[in-house]
Formats: C-alpha cells, structure tokens, sequence
C-alpha cells in the first residue's frame, strides 16, 4: 500500500475507513460517503491537522480515537450516528468571482 | 504542494471559459502537482476547445518548520525569482491558496502594481484544513490580498476582513 497513487478505489470498496487524522484522508473518505474513524496521535496534539478532524467530529461526521482506545471503540461504535458530509460547493466560488472581476 | 493543487483546481473546476489563459506556478520540488494539473486541463480542453494553460516553477521558499531567519532569506530568493515571471505574465487575476509559493508571486505583484506596471486582483483562498487558525501565508496575505476567502465560520468570525462563502472545494 505504501505509494499507490490514489485509494480510489480501494475507498469506494470499503465499509469503514480508519485513519490517521490528514485532512485530504478526511475529506476523500467522507466525500464517499464511507464511515470514519480518526486515530489520533497523542505525540503530536498541537498539530494544526487536528483543527480539521476535530470540527468533523463535532458535527458529527465522523468518530475519533487515540492507538489506546481503538479496540474500545471499534466495539462500542454506532455508526449510524454519524451524520453525513455534504460535498463543497465550488460554485459559489465561481459567482463570487464572477462579480470581482466583472464578468457578471 | 499535493493538497493544496487539488483544492485550487477544484475551486477552478466551475469558472467559465473566460478566465484564460490559466498560468498555473507551483514550486520546483513539487513532483505530483504537474500531472495533476495536466489532467485536469486535458479534461477541461474536451468542453472547450481554445483551453490555454501554461505551467511555471518558483524556487520553494519555505520547508516546513524552516527557521525564521533562513525563512526570510529564501523567500527573498522566491521574490527576485518571481519578478522577472510576474512581469512577463501581467496577470490580470490571481488566485491562491496557501502553498509558501504563492507569497513570493503575490508580492511580486503588488510591487508591480506599486510601480504602476500592472494591478493584479489578489483572491486569497484559505485551505478547508483551516478551521480555527490561519496558515502562515494567510496570516500575510489577509493583509496584502484585495479578497480573502475562508471556509469555516470562525475564521470569519475572528477575520472580519475575510469573506465567507461556506464550503467550496
């Protein structure tokens, strides 16, 4: 697994996904629509990454855990709770710039 | 950088056929961002068939966790590099979206603009990663860029300068 370009794939064939906290690990799992849980470093707390992982907890995204406390909760776990991630939506983007530059 | 370059071509993803030619800069130890853009203008040439893009690489001007005092040094270095290719572009538009790349190239510009060369618009667009904090080329360019987008709402919150438009990459 270590370099494969892109886990497409091997993403959309999964039923969970558990991962480090990368937000671009996040945010593909997500986007598919695949229940995550986040394994958390504990060595590396005041890392700006967690910012990310962190908000889609509280929204209910996605489920988090540190190396210790993953047996734990893989048993516990509902994933029904988990709450779905809407896609980004890059066209707002493009009508706000539309209006910047003048190309209304 | 990997991140980063998805993010931009996502944003680029829903703008019209009016925003060409694209110059796409990105720095010299980037290995994937080539292809990746590649592929996303070969996509783009099947809807629309005068598609111009063109690529360019900047000396990086600064690793991770690079001390403050070579940072300065080498984003010096990215500045006089960038000159020579800002001036040659004269972009009418430029959007970015955090790499320590696009520093050095905004700040070209703006002295181009302060020479009465060309004034670029500077749209700023900081990475969904950037919840509650801003990266270090935010925190500069909130100050430097004519727009300045967020995507969570404490960072409008604490930047009231900055634009919210909720998520959109």
């Amino acid at each position: 697994f270590r370099f494969k370009d892109s886990l497409a794939e091997d993403l959309q064939a999964a039923d969970l996904v558990i991962s480090h906290a990368g937000a671009g690990s996040c945010l593909e799992t997500l986007e598919k629509g695949k229940p995550l849980i986040v394994v958390i470093n504990e060595k590396l707390m005041n890392n700006h990454q967690l910012e990310l992982a962190k908000r889609l907890h509280r929204g209910g995204h996605l489920l988090y855990c540190s190396c210790s406390t993953l047996v734990e909760t893989l048993q516990s776990m509902d994933l029904s709770t988990l709450k779905p991630f809407p896609p980004g939506q890059p066209e707002k983007f493009a009508l706000f710039l539309d209006k910047v530059v003048g190309f209304q | 950088t990997g991140g980063h370059t998805t993010e931009i071509l996502r944003l680029l993803s829903c703008l019209s056929e009016s925003y060409s030619p694209r110059h796409y800069i990105f720095a010299d130890s980037d290995k994937m961002s080539e292809a990746k853009i590649r592929s996303f203008e070969q996509k783009r040439a099947e809807t629309f068939s005068n598609s111009q893009f063109t690529l360019d690489r900047i000396p990086r001007s600064r690793e991770v966790r690079q001390s403050w005092t070579s940072s300065v040094i080498t984003t010096l270095y990215s500045i006089l590099y960038s000159l020579p290719l800002t001036y040659r572009l004269k972009p009418d538009l430029i959007l970015c979206n955090g790499p320590g790349t696009c520093v050095p190239v905004c700040i070209s510009a703006l002295l181009l603009g302060l020479l009465g060369i060309k004034r670029a618009i500077i749209v700023y667009v900081e990475s969904i990663c950037r919840v509650e904090t801003l990266s270090l080329s935010g925190k500069i360019l909130y100050y430097f860029s004519d727009y300045f987008i967020v995507q969570w709402p404490d960072l409008k919150e604490k930047y009231p300068k900055s634009v919210y438009l909720g998520r959109i990459v």
